[in-house]
């Protein structure tokens, strides 16, 4: 059950089933986003520059380097024309991981989801909790990025960065993400924003970022951090990681309810408070999701009760495609 | 209001509690569900705080209702309001205890009146004093009275007084019970008891015919009533004793005589039957037997009448031996012998004689000296005197004395036994002082027509003498044509001239009146009338001057004392009685017997007022077993000894056992219901202390009654808490909710 704040397991291979990764095997994580990479790749770089492909022209302005002036322009027209090169560059992975008191929480048996055929976890709880799940996915994406030859890394927070692994392209990084994920507490309280402000000091260029989290947040603090993303023109997307008891809340216990990120204990009947729970839970939700598309993020909702592999993968293709017919349409 | 049960109550109150105590115990025991999505909950938990709250709160309160509600109908509240028990009181029970002669029935296995008592100790011990019950005690006996009014919320000592009672000798008083208690509720509306505690034989309920049940009043009283008996037992009782006479001359006394005894049987006959008869002559235990008579009493007849003879010299000796001077009176009792009898005490029936050496008898009337008068010389006194001592050498009967009418007073006439007047128009007012004076103690006072007087003018004094029972006597003599004959009255209540009963109507047939004053005989007793019915002599008894001074209405008599009034002159010129051979026996059996019956005054009745103011007459009890109740009734058999106003003995009075009362038949349960709702109009349905299996009941009868109103109203309430409760929890529950969900 939720509520134990011992050290998840390092085991790496336990987050990564072999089913989510034949499914992730074919796909390859495109950035919606042209970002800014250091290694001439597969993802478009904001970048025009002189190299590889055409992408405008632009006035000429004091100042500027005459070589990228286009002198055909100029002997045709008379006027003087910049030439602007879009660049593919290196994809930089960040997967930034909620690993805060409220992703401790889980009602799906470790045993049905671990598909290992363990019952409990290696630190004895018999529950999948949300940062199981979320770990699982941090290591799919990571995976697939290291596999795909470019950087990935990550950020762990809760109230505060709680550990960094520094954005490589090397294949041990990811038992690095896993491992950082899995000796990780799980047991602070959440603040979006400053997770945010602590990757953004160790985040030097444009990256796809990954966040993870169930986004038990104040919808304006996500707003902030999601603004000052924006700002440095990283691209994100947002993992929402829920359990389904939580957003179907069929308990019916007259037990009383503990917070796992230290709020005061809450004597109610359930039932007599499950639809204005509903309510509230999925106005969030809504709120959250109306949040990340409002800047233009990718945002996909996972359950912990569902296998990991069938729906990232589904949103990976989506998000392919998408990104080709914006490059050729 | 006030609770029954104050006990439970409180365990109510505290057992209220327990859905409180659940509730917290109830808290501590569920292990917290640890929950990521707190902040929605709380939101959640605001949004809906003030209506789960409200939910809860009315959801504690009707448990703790319904567990303080059960309590509360198990304390058995008593409400208050404009009902008698807002006084401060809880219940209270009026009890009705027959104490009659009947309820002194015994069939062997303990009296109707042991089997009443313990029931009225039962719901005595049902209530509760401290909680304001009260019990109001009414005793049947004729004339029923209440003992505990009004209601008393000390139980123990009702409870005292009704160990301390006895059967009477009285009949029961049944409507004069219920009118008592109706008047006691008119103005009541609340809740009440009745129990009326009886036996309901047939000599219990007497004649139905009820007119003082009271229709206001009394709404909501609960009637209960211990149930009839079943059983028949059969009861054997002495209703008449009749001597020869009642006036007995000592000296004139030899052999015994015969004693008339009236018997009855009541109840079924278990065949023929032998019992025994004694008489006895005196007043306590000097008492001695002068007569036994063994007889078989027949199965068949009911009624029977037995002849005893009955010694009474033999008695007299008893009583003036040891040099005591024998009584002017004594009390001769019959005693019927049957062993198992239903009821005892109407076995004995008492009777004064009056006993003179020999009768002082006076005749008021112009005196004669000198030489006897020849026959046609002879005036009514000479005729009387005649009559009355035929014989001058008797000295064993009649004490002759003449008086003039003018020298009549109260001390020529004290110790006088009879007084004939035959000059009632030549007294005085001291004259017809002294006359009422002698009869009103015990004497025999006769008044004839003025056989001179063609007006009689003394009625007026006369009336005025002995009061308003006097009949009315015209002034003016009226001749007859043809003479006209005289006979017995149909009905001879009086009785005396029984001893000529036999040759009376031959005595009369050749006797002629042709003269008469009318005379309007009112409540008088005839003893001899005209063919026309028109009263010839008629008897009275004079009223008791104080009873008159104190009521106004004259109308009371005391018994004592005995008046006839003539409506002829004994007198040639009026009649041909005087040369008749009916004189001398007819004079001679009216002094005997008329003295006799003015002395004893016949016997009284069990229940009935003693006849005479006990302040001015002084009553006392003669006995050991006499006992009369603070309101000057006599409801007990026994013998009471009438002093005058200087403290002499002025008449001996006996009450008998009320025979109607002896009736121990057994009454349906249908007819005691029916009389019992007759007589207690505004109470419903009787309810009886024991089911058709024999079953005691009382409380269901009578304390469950008393609190079943609010009871049921607290069980209804009960009921609407739980619906509510129920309703309520399945709102809070939010099950619907969930369901649809």
């Amino acid at each position: 059950m939720p509520g134990s704040t011992a050290q998840p397991s390092s085991d790496a291979q336990l987050y990564l089933h072999p089913q989510t990764l034949a499914r992730l095997g074919s796909m390859e994580m495109r950035a919606k986003m042209i970002v800014e990479g250091v290694m001439s790749g597969a993802h478009r770089s904001p970048f025009q520059g002189f190299s590889v492909e055409f992408a405008q022209h632009r006035p000429y302005a004091p100042g500027d380097d005459p070589r990228h002036l286009d002198w055909k322009v100029f002997g045709r027209t008379d006027r003087l024309q910049l030439k602007q090169y879009q660049q593919e560059t290196n994809l930089d992975l960040v997967c930034v991981v909620d690993a805060s008191g409220s992703m401790n929480y889980g009602s799906r048996t470790f045993a049905d989801a671990s598909g290992e055929g363990l019952k409990t976890s290696p630190d004895g709880r018999d529950y999948w909790s949300k940062y199981d799940h979320a770990t699982a996915l941090a290591a799919a994406v990571s995976y697939i990025t290291l596999r795909q030859g470019d950087r990935a890394g990550l950020v762990v927070f809760a109230d505060e960065a709680r550990r960094v692994v520094r954005r490589s392209s090397a294949q041990g990084t990811w038992r690095q993400i896993v491992s950082g994920l899995s000796t990780q507490p799980v047991d602070r309280p959440t603040d979006f924003s400053a997770a945010i402000d602590a990757t953004l000091s160790v985040i030097t260029n444009r990256s796809l970022i990954a966040v993870i989290s169930d986004f038990f947040e104040d919808p304006e603090k996500i707003r902030e951090g999601l603004a000052r993303l924006r700002h440095r023109r990283h691209d994100v997307i947002a993992f929402q990681v829920l359990d389904r008891a939580e957003t179907e809340f069929t308990i019916n216990s007259g037990a009383p309810f503990d917070g796992l990120e230290g709020e005061p204990r809450l004597r109610v009947d359930p039932r007599a408070i499950r639809e204005a729970y509903l309510e509230a839970i999925h106005s969030h939700i809504e709120e959250v999701e109306r949040t990340f598309r409002g800047f233009g993020f990718d945002y996909h909702r996972l359950s912990t009760h569902d296998w990991l592999g069938p729906p990232l993968a589904s949103y990976l293709a989506r998000r392919a495609a998408r990104l080709k017919r914006s490059r050729f349409g | 209001m006030t609770f029954l049960n104050p006990g439970l109550l409180i365990a109510g109150a505290l057992a209220a509690a327990l859905p409180i105590i659940i509730h917290i115990l109830m808290r501590r025991r569920r292990k917290p569900v640890p929950w990521a999505a707190m902040r929605f909950l709380q939101e959640a938990y605001r949004k809906q705080r003030k209506r789960l709250k409200l939910e809860q709160l009315l959801l504690l309160a009707a448990r703790c209702l319904i567990v303080l509600l059960i309590g509360a109908a198990l304390a058995r509240p008593l409400l208050g309001g404009d009902t008698p028990l807002a006084d401060g009181g809880a219940r209270t029970v009026w009890i009705l205890l027959d104490d009659s002669l009947t309820s002194a029935t015994d069939a062997g296995d303990g009296s109707d009146f042991e089997r009443h008592t313990q029931r009225a100790t039962e719901i005595i011990e049902g209530l509760d004093g401290a909680a304001g019950d009260r019990v109001g005690l009414i005793v049947l006996s004729t004339p029923a009275r209440a003992i505990v009014d009004p209601p008393s919320t000390d139980l123990d000592a009702v409870r005292t007084i009704i160990e301390e009672l006895e059967p009477t000798d009285a009949e029961a008083d049944l409507p004069g019970g219920a009118a008592i208690v109706n008047a006691a509720m008119a103005d009541a509306s609340g809740d009440s008891a009745v129990a009326v505690l009886s036996g309901f034989r047939s000599g219990s309920l007497g004649e139905d015919n009820d007119t003082s049940a009271m229709p206001s009043g009394g709404i909501g009283v609960t009637l209960a009533a211990s149930n009839p008996v079943s059983a028949s037992v059969t009861n054997l009782a002495v209703q008449e004793v009749r001597p020869l006479r009642d006036l007995i001359a000592t000296g004139a006394t030899s052999g015994p005589e015969p004693v008339l005894v009236g018997l009855r049987r009541y109840g079924p006959s278990d065949g023929p039957r032998r019992v025994e008869l004694v008489v006895r002559l005196g007043t306590g235990d000097d008492a001695a037997e002068i007569g036994r008579r063994e007889f078989v009493w027949p199965a068949e007849r009911d009624t029977i009448e037995e002849t005893v003879r009955a010694d009474l010299a033999l008695g007299l000796r008893a009583l003036g031996r040891g040099g005591r001077t024998p009584p002017r009176r004594v009390v001769l009792s019959v005693e019927l012998e049957a062993p198992g009898d239903g009821i005892a005490s109407d076995n004995t029936s008492r009777r004064v004689l009056e006993l003179r050496d020999r009768i002082a008898a006076a005749v008021i009337g112009p005196r004669r000296f000198g030489s006897r008068p020849s026959i046609e010389e002879f005036e009514p006194a000479d005729w009387l005197r005649l009559a009355l001592s035929p014989d001058p050498d008797d000295r064993a009967g009649i004490e002759l004395t003449t008086l003039d009418p003018n020298s009549v007073d109260q001390a020529r006439l004290a110790g006088m036994d009879a007084v004939w007047v035959t000059t009632p128009g030549s007294l005085t007012a001291n004259g017809w002082a002294a006359l009422a004076s002698v009869a009103r103690r015990g004497a025999l006072v006769v008044i004839c027509p003025d056989a001179d007087e063609p007006v009689q003018l003394w009625t007026d004094q006369a009336s005025a003498a002995f009061g308003q029972s006097m009949p009315t006597v015209a002034r003016e003599a009226e001749d007859a044509e043809t003479p006209l004959t005289l006979r017995p009255p149909e009905r001879d209540s009086a009785g005396v001239l029984d001893q000529l009963a036999g040759e009376l109507a031959d005595l009369l047939t050749p006797v002629g009146v042709t003269r008469r004053v009318a005379i309007d005989p009112g409540e008088s007793e005839p003893i001899l009338v005209f063919p026309d019915g028109a009263p010839a002599l008629v008897a009275f008894a004079p009223t008791t001057s104080n009873t008159a001074q104190s009521t106004g209405s004259g109308q009371s008599t005391d018994g004592i004392g005995f008046v006839l009034i003539s409506s002829f002159a004994i007198d040639l010129a009026w009649t041909d009685l005087p040369a008749k051979p009916l004189v001398v026996p007819l004079v001679q059996e009216l002094t005997r017997q008329g003295a006799g019956r003015a002395g004893a005054s016949g016997a009284m009745v069990a229940g009935t007022p003693l006849p005479a103011d006990p302040r001015s007459t002084g009553i006392e009890p003669a006995g050991e077993t006499r006992r009369v109740g603070p309101d000057g009734i006599a409801r007990h058999a026994g013998v009471w000894r009438v002093l005058d106003e200087r403290g002499g003995e002025r008449a001996l009075l006996v009450y008998n056992p009320e025979t109607e009362a002896s009736d121990t038949s057994p009454t349906a349960k249908d007819d005691a219901a029916a009389r019992l709702s007759r007589l207690f109009p505004t109470t419903g349905l009787v309810r009886w202390f024991e089911n058709e299996r024999g079953e005691t009941q009382a409380g269901d009868a009578l304390g469950a009654d008393l609190r079943e109103p609010l009871t049921l109203g607290l069980l209804l309430t009960l009921l609407a808490f739980v619906l509510a409760e129920s309703a309520l929890s399945r709102v809070a529950s939010h099950a619907t909710r969930e369901a649809a969900a």
